[in-house]
C-alpha cells in the first residue's frame, strides 16, 4: 500500500512519540536530582514567592513599590539597600554548594568566596540569603 | 376561564413567597458565618497578651506548573499595643525570629548567627504594614492579627457559609467557608467560650497553578505569662549584623530544598 509522504510522516512520528515522551521524563527525572553541579545550581526548585497567606490580592502595591524601587534602588534608607539582587542562593542551597567556601573577613563584614564568586550575607523575604557580590577591592 | 388566572395568581405568589424565604435563609446563614468569624477576630483584637503555636503549610509553584509544599512551625507572642515576637521554625531547619519592641524591628537567624535591626515605633497594625511592605517580609497570619482583622477578612466577601460542625482532637469547631474574588477560604472556629480559629485554608484560585495556604493552629493561649525578655535581644556573641535588602521583584530566589 502506498501512502502519501506526508501521511508516512505522521505515522512515524506516532510511533516514536511514546518513545520520545519516555526520554524526555527520564530527563527531567535526572535534571531534578542533579539539583547542584560544581558551584552552580543546575536545576533550580523556587521557594518564593509562596501563597501568602493573605485573602486579598496585593500585587497593584507590589507594583507601586517596584516603580518607587526603579528610581532608589541604590539609595541607602536606614540599615536597608535597595539592591538589584543578581544571583542569590538560600543558605540551604549555598551549604549544599560543592565547592568549598573560603571564609574573609572585611572590616565588619564576611565574605565567602567559593570558586571565582565572591558572597555575603543578606536578609531577603525575611530568611538569610547569600547574594554574590563584587570583588571587593584589593583581591 | 377565571380559574385558571387565578391559579397561576396564586403559583407566582407563592414562588415569589418561596423566594423570599429562601433568599433571607441564605442571607441569615451568610450574616451567621460572618457574625462567628467576626467574633473570633474581635476577641484576638481585644485580648491584651496572647499566644498561638501554628504549623504553616503553603505551595510555591514552579515554572514547570508543579506544586512543591512548604512550611514550618510558627509561635507568636503578642503583648498590646507595641510588643511582638514571632518565632518560625522551617522544615529546612533554619530558626528565624523577629522581635519587635516598639522602638525596633529585630530580625535573627540562630543557625546563621546573624541579625538586623530596623527602628521603628507604632502600634502593632503600623509595624506589621511596615515588616510587610518595607521590609517585605511575609507575615501569614497579620492579618488574622491586625486589631481590624474581622473588616480585613469579611471586606469584599461574595459568599460566606456554615459548613457545619467539625471536631478537631477534641475541640468542636465550626466549619466556615467564604469566597471573594481573589480568594475562596475556609476557618474553623471552635466553640466554646473563647471561640479562636482552629484552622485556616486559603485557596488562590486566580493566582497560577491555584496555590493554597494552610494554617494549623495547634494551640492559643489567652493568658500567658510573658516573660520580659522574650521581647529583648542580645546579639550572641560572634553574631554578624547584616543589611535587609530589598530584592528587585523581576528576580526570583534560586535552590533550597522543601
Amino acid at each position: 500500500m502506498r501512502l502519501p509522504r506526508f501521511r508516512k510522516i505522521v505515522l512515524v512520528l506516532l510511533l516514536f512519540l511514546p518513545l520520545l515522551t519516555v526520554n524526555l521524563s527520564v530527563v527531567e527525572n535526572c535534571s531534578a536530582r542533579a539539583v547542584v553541579r560544581g558551584h552552580h545550581v543546575t536545576s533550580v526548585v523556587r521557594t518564593g514567592p509562596a501563597a501568602s497567606g493573605s485573602v486579598h490580592k496585593h500585587h497593584h502595591r507590589h507594583k507601586r513599590r517596584y516603580e518607587e524601587r526603579k528610581d532608589f534602588r541604590d539609595d541607602v534608607r536606614r540599615d536597608r539597600r535597595r539592591w538589584r539582587v543578581g544571583t542569590s542562593l538560600t543558605a540551604a542551597a549555598f551549604r549544599n554548594l560543592s565547592c568549598r567556601s573560603e571564609v574573609i573577613v572585611i572590616g565588619h563584614v564576611t565574605y565567602y568566596r567559593c570558586g571565582g564568586s565572591w558572597y555575603r550575607r543578606v536578609y531577603t523575604a525575611g530568611t538569610v540569603t547569600y547574594i554574590v557580590v563584587e570583588v571587593p577591592a584589593g583581591y | 376561564m377565571v380559574r385558571p388566572i387565578v391559579f397561576h395568581y396564586v403559583l407566582a405568589l407563592l414562588l415569589l413567597l418561596i423566594n423570599g424565604v429562601f433568599t433571607s435563609y441564605v442571607a441569615a446563614e451568610e450574616s451567621d458565618a460572618v457574625r462567628i468569624l467576626t467574633k473570633a477576630c474581635d476577641i484576638l483584637a481585644t485580648t491584651d497578651r496572647f499566644t498561638m503555636l501554628v504549623e504553616l503549610n503553603f505551595d510555591v509553584v514552579q515554572d514547570s506548573g508543579q506544586k512543591i509544599e512548604f512550611g514550618g512551625r510558627q509561635e507568636v507572642t503578642i503583648e498590646r499595643p507595641n510588643h511582638a515576637r514571632i518565632d518560625t521554625l522551617r522544615r529546612d531547619g533554619s530558626h528565624d525570629t523577629i522581635i519587635y519592641n516598639g522602638k525596633k524591628v529585630t530580625l535573627y537567624n540562630e543557625l546563621e548567627n546573624v541579625y538586623a535591626e530596623e527602628p521603628f515605633s507604632g502600634g502593632l497594625d503600623k509595624v506589621f504594614n511596615f515588616i510587610t511592605d518595607e521590609l517585605e517580609i511575609p507575615l501569614p497570619l497579620g492579618e488574622l492579627l491586625s486589631s481590624n482583622s474581622a473588616e480585613i477578612l469579611t471586606q469584599k466577601v461574595k459568599s460566606a457559609k456554615i459548613i457545619g460542625t467539625s471536631v478537631f482532637d477534641t475541640v468542636q469547631v465550626q466549619h466556615l467557608a467564604f469566597r471573594n474574588d481573589d480568594v475562596d477560604f475556609q476557618v474553623w472556629i471552635g466553640d466554646g467560650e473563647k471561640p479562636l480559629p482552629q484552622r485556616l485554608v486559603i485557596h488562590y484560585k486566580n493566582e497560577p497553578g491555584k496555590p493554597k495556604f494552610i494554617a494549623h493552629f495547634i494551640s492559643w493561649n489567652t493568658s500567658p505569662h510573658i516573660d520580659s525578655e522574650v521581647f529583648s535581644f542580645t546579639p550572641p556573641e560572634e553574631a554578624e549584623r547584616i543589611p535587609i535588602a530589598v530584592v528587585d521583584v523581576s528576580k526570583e530566589m534560586e535552590g533550597g530544598n522543601p
